[in-house]
């Protein structure tokens, strides 16, 4: 009877969760093994291999197009920058990587020396055209680069990633040796080397992907210079990743780095237990006070934060009284007290721990100002207001999002309906076309507060506000070139006067705080403040 | 005296419970009040119909029966266990578990009981209309069926809560809600009943009775109505008391895989999603999954109870 078989779909449920928990406790320390196409079962060794839990099914590796941290985990493994970082002292510092070293008299033209013997995983030699192939391939209009304003400060970059310039010899990026690379920028910007250090500006091989179109990032095709080596990657399930011997750098104690793709937190936390997963890098929330007492958790301060974005084109966020409004009647102790992990709420857009920080910025709880604002934005009766809120589907973000429900209903009786989407939809859902109201964050890629207030520059296409301010991009723009550091502050702190008090194109929540759990196998993990996780000094027993 | 049939005087009155039509030796007992007769002696079915009466009122009444709201949250009192201010221990948001338990019987039961209902009327009818007619109109709806049925269940749900939840109709979150899994689950549902009605009808067309009262010249819709009807309720009782369970578990799988309820509104399929998430608090698994698991055992006693009590095979035991 058909009544019985709709129990089924649940029980089946039930009868995967039960498989999954009842194989995690007899694989325990065993080899794993896997199919690689065309190569036939391959054995990766227990004592050389690691196991990281990886969020999501990463929605590309193409370090051009990579916007998210899955991917960057990923990639960071597998390439390397012209400068990297040297995360030994306490406020992290570049270091040389792929360029030996670079010189600058004016911090305008930079030029850099590449490292001599270095080959890509083909064996063919490294050399400066490949950088100038990455900075080409990255402003192209036709790779719709999300990153491609990094390197708008090149000369003429911004007109040929705009289609106004055809030709790339204008732009100032050329080889001006076997060894070297002259980058010419608009106007002195100290920090340069630091946006060498992002995957967007990584060098790349053009052959590659001229050969293999869109595939090339397919483990038979992908052809890389860093510690590792992609293997294997089926895709929704794993990535394996083989240690590269011809690596120039310190190389890589691990035989095998395996990304898992775990979606949920909970079992990836019970294949953590079963010593299935060797380390996470992100808790749920509700776990975290648990999980706080074992020896194998780490948390450490990171520079992220999480920020609720509007459209200010969709109603009723293109009335700015009520994004005002709905800055004054979000409790952001409240939120930080459910997450119960450390971390730091927040009324600013530059984060805690970096330069530009202002304690005081930004529209502070206060819900008679918030009630006032309504009123003079027209709404007597604040019940009516309906807002269509989307998230990703992710544990800590859905507590959140129901909090902040709460919190509106509770301080100003305003309604809001929360939809979830998986990761990838929702990256194109807010890109595409954002709801009113969405959740999203932002992990410094380098420290420097124009890594964040850049993002809401008009030209930023991480930018999903809609708000476009020219005034905002002067300042930005302004700021990049300003070498004096007390002035510079001044202008960022003008800069986010308009965007956090004036505009609201945004509401920040908090600046995050990273979680691990880490086996006790595992030493030398990488846990650092910009939650960049290269792998290629751990060891495990 | 020796004869067992007493004789009677046309003219005397009527002894009670004896009807003109000629002497009986036990008072007439209806179909209905055999079958409650039997049911009452059955003390699981009889249990079990209490306790779902007990959940239906609370589910009814729950803005009385609750202590709390199901949407306050309390931050100071978050992942609390069992207490004596909160029965069933708090939430990650510090929101009373007991109220969400209660609010979420009456999502539950809305849910399982207006779907039981709206499949019971499509079906009914349907499956009336095509065994009743018979011939070709059976032979087309059935077919008809049989290709709603190839669909996978589950593909056809996610597919009309998709649809549904891109039209805005309802000023209500909740109403909203309610009556997308109300309508998906209504559509997969009707099918089955109307599978068992005209298995049913076409028995029972067949029967002497209905012969006999054809035979007198009785209409078609009195004979469906006066003489099928009646006796294929029993069955059809029966069925719903399974069909209820499986709408309320569906209803905590649709929600499970994101396509039901929408938070802060709460359900048990909701809260069993949360809970099962939070390994170092089990209170919050523990009791909304009990609330389901006693109501889906509750509701499959009664319906065991209520096939034995109706059907005629067991009339003698």
């Amino acid at each position: 009877m058909t009544h019985f078989s709709s129990i089924r779909p649940f029980f089946a449920l039930l009868c995967v969760v039960a498989a999954v928990v009842s194989v995690g406790c007899t694989k325990k320390g065993k080899d794993l093994e896997i199919t690689v196409p065309g190569q036939g079962k391959l054995t990766l060794p227990h004592k050389e291999t690691l196991r990281v839990r990886i969020e999501t099914e990463p929605p590309s590796i193409d370090w051009h197009k990579a916007t998210d941290t899955t991917s960057a985990l990923v990639t960071e493994n597998l390439m390397d920058g012209l400068v990297g970082y040297d995360f030994s002292k306490p406020e992290p510092d570049v270091a040389p990587a792929l360029a030996e070293k670079w010189r600058s008299k004016d911090n305008r033209v930079w030029t850099f020396t590449l490292r001599q013997g270095v080959v890509w995983s083909d064996g063919q030699p490294f050399g400066p055209q490949h950088v100038v192939d990455g900075f080409k391939r990255l402003l192209n209009p036709m790779t719709a680069s999300e990153y491609a304003y990094f390197l708008y400060p090149l000369k003429n970059a911004r007109a040929f990633a705009e289609g106004k310039l055809k030709d790339f010899a204008q732009v100032g990026v050329r080889v001006t040796g076997p060894n070297e690379v002259t980058v010419e920028l608009d106007k002195p910007m100290s920090y340069f080397p630091f946006l060498l250090t992002h995957h967007s500006t990584f060098p790349v091989r053009q052959d590659v992907i001229d050969k293999h179109g869109d595939r090339w990032t397919e483990p038979a095709n992908i052809v890389t210079i860093g510690p590792f080596r992609l293997k294997l990657w089926e895709h929704d399930k794993q990535l394996v990743m083989e240690r590269n011997d011809a690596y120039y750098g310190v190389k890589p104690q691990l035989k095998y780095l395996v990304g898992l793709i775990i979606q949920e937190a909970s079992t990836a936390i019970n294949l953590f237990e079963s010593g299935r997963v060797d380390a996470l890098n992100s808790l749920p929330a509700q776990q975290i006070r648990e999980l706080k007492k074992r020896k194998e958790f780490k948390a450490v301060g990171n520079l992220t934060i999480q920020y609720y974005g509007f459209n200010i084109e969709k109603k009723p966020m293109d009335n700015v009284k009520i994004r005002q409004a709905i800055a004054h009647a979000i409790d952001r102790q409240e939120i930080v007290n459910v997450l119960a992990g450390g971390q730091i709420p927040m009324t600013s857009f530059v984060p805690v721990g970096m330069f530009g920080y202002e304690a005081g910025r930004g529209r502070t709880f206060n819900i008679e100002k918030a009630k006032g604002l309504l009123k003079e934005a027209g709404y007597d009766d604040p019940t009516k207001i309906k807002i269509e809120f989307r998230s990703n589907q992710n544990e800590n973000h859905q507590l959140i999002a129901e909090n902040i429900q709460a919190q509106l209903k509770r301080n100003l009786g305003v309604s809001m309906e929360i939809k979830n989407e998986e990761w990838k939809v929702f990256l194109n859902t807010v890109k595409v076309d954002p709801p009113p109201m969405y959740r999203f964050g932002w992990q410094g890629d380098y420290p420097d507060p124009d890594n964040f207030l850049n993002l809401m520059t008009s030209y930023s296409e991480n930018n999903r506000t809609r708000w476009k301010n020219k005034k905002y991009d002067d300042l930005i723009e302004k700021a990049a070139t300003e070498s004096d550091r007390e002035r510079r502050r001044q202008i960022y702190a003008e800069a986010q006067k308009m965007l956090v008090e004036d505009d609201v194109p945004l509401v920040p929540l908090y600046t995050g705080v990273s979680h691990h759990m880490i086996a006790e196998r595992v030493e030398n993990y990488p846990v650092n403040i910009l939650a960049r996780y290269r792998y290629n000094e751990v060891r495990v027993k | 005296m020796p004869i067992s049939v007493p004789t009677l005087n046309p003219n005397d009155p009527l002894p009670e419970g004896v009807d003109a039509a000629g002497p009986v030796s036990a008072p007439a007992r209806s179909l209905w009040s055999d079958g409650f007769r039997r049911l009452r002696k059955n003390r699981a079915a009889v249990v079990s119909g209490i306790f779902i009466l007990f959940i239906c009122l609370m589910a009814a009444f729950a803005d009385v029966v609750a202590p709390y709201s199901f949407e306050t949250q309390n931050i100071d009192e978050m992942l609390q266990g069992p207490s004596a201010k909160h029965w069933f221990g708090t939430d990650s948001l510090g929101r009373d578990l007991l109220s969400r338990v209660i609010y979420g019987a009456r999502m539950s039961m809305s849910v399982g009981v207006l779907t039981a209902i709206v499949s019971l009327l499509i079906g009914g009818i349907y499956g009336a209309i095509s065994g009743w007619v018979g011939g070709r109109v059976d032979a087309a709806m059935m077919r008809a069926i049989d290709i709603l049925q190839a669909v996978p269940e589950l593909l056809l749900l996610i597919l009309v809560m998709v649809v549904f939840n891109s039209v805005d109709v309802f000023e209500s979150p909740e109403l909203k809600a309610l009556t997308g899994i109300f309508l998906a689950l209504s559509i997969v549902g009707w099918v089955g009943l109307a599978r068992i009605v005209r298995g049913q009808v076409m028995q029972v067309k067949q029967s002497l009775y209905v012969e006999a009262a054809q035979a007198l010249g009785a209409k078609g819709r009195v004979v469906l109505f006066r003489h099928i009807f009646p006796n294929i309720l029993g069955p059809i009782i029966v069925v719903l008391t399974f069909q209820i369970p499986s709408n309320v578990l569906f209803e905590s799988f649709l929600s499970f895989i994101g396509l039901g309820l929408q938070p802060p509104f709460s359900s048990w399929g909701v809260l069993c999603n949360d809970g099962w998430k939070a390994k170092t608090d089990p209170h919050l698994i523990i009791f909304p999954g009990l609330a389901l698991y006693l109501t889906m055992l509750a509701f499959n006693l009664l319906g065991d109870g209520l096939r034995d009590a109706f059907d005629p095979k067991m009339k003698n035991r």
